[in-house]
């Protein structure tokens, strides 16, 4: 458990969450809605468009 | 969902990676990707027991990609969309290679649907501004041609259970959109 908490300190997770997180953003960003039939409310993402 | 995107936003607003005003951005990011990636995994899981893995991928890049810029029907919650979506998928899949249809009959019906959906897109209340609403109607039309042409691979590759998949995500497509509509003009008739 300490080694797997030690390696996940080097390897920066909090990185690796943001940059999914605006993966995931950029694609909310750029279309009407992004789960089947599901919508989330969307913030101003204007900055965040592809177009 | 939300609470687990809230988390997650806190966590990497406590690493100083985002700012307070990515917030909004970010459990967005969170909340949409997640229950995204989930419903994906799930479906994928069944696809391999049910040894349906490409019609699977075909069906969900078809689905995501229509409803990404075509308005349909939405649940209020996540877990009511989570199991349709899942179903709705899964029966697709279950159908594919059980359920006999001519090929041509499988085209004509992708080609309609497709066509209904394009109409009933352009009637929907616009709610975006002028950048972004030209800006999904192109991208609506790129998809429809893409669409056409996969089924037209499909259709001469002899692929029956994708043509098939196809199919299915286009009628799905239209009983969805269409009942989006209805829900808007009957909200629109209910508000006076």
């Amino acid at each position: 458990m300490k080694k797997l908490a030690a390696k996940l300190r080097t390897m920066n997770v909090a990185n690796y969450l943001a940059t999914f997180a605006v993966i995931a953003t950029m694609i909310g960003a750029s279309s009407k809605c992004t789960c089947i039939f599901h919508d989330v409310e969307k913030p101003d993402l204007t900055q965040f468009r592809k177009f | 969902m939300e609470w687990v995107a809230k988390r997650l936003t806190n966590y990497i607003l406590a690493k100083e990676i985002i700012t307070e005003a990515d917030r909004a951005a970010y459990e967005y990011g969170f909340q949409t990707g997640i229950e995204q990636t989930l419903c994906i995994i799930v479906t994928l899981t069944f696809a391999a027991c049910m040894n349906r893995v490409w019609e699977c991928m075909l069906l969900l890049v078809v689905f995501f990609l229509q409803r990404a810029y075509v308005k349909g029907i939405h649940m209020k919650q996540y877990w009511s969309c989570f199991l349709l979506s899942c179903s709705v998928v899964i029966a697709g899949l279950y159908g594919s290679g059980r359920v006999e249809i001519p090929e041509n009959a499988e085209l004509i019906v992708t080609l309609i649907c497709l066509g209904a959906v394009q109409i009933a897109a352009g009637r929907f209340a616009d709610d975006e501004d002028e950048a972004a609403s030209c800006f999904f109607n192109k991208q609506r039309k790129r998809i429809a041609c893409l669409v056409i042409l996969t089924a037209f691979a499909l259709y001469v590759v002899g692929w029956k259970n994708g043509l098939f998949v196809v199919c299915y995500t286009e009628l799905v497509m239209f009983v969805s959109t269409l009942a989006q509509l209805g829900k808007e003009k009957l909200g629109n008739k209910e508000n006076g």
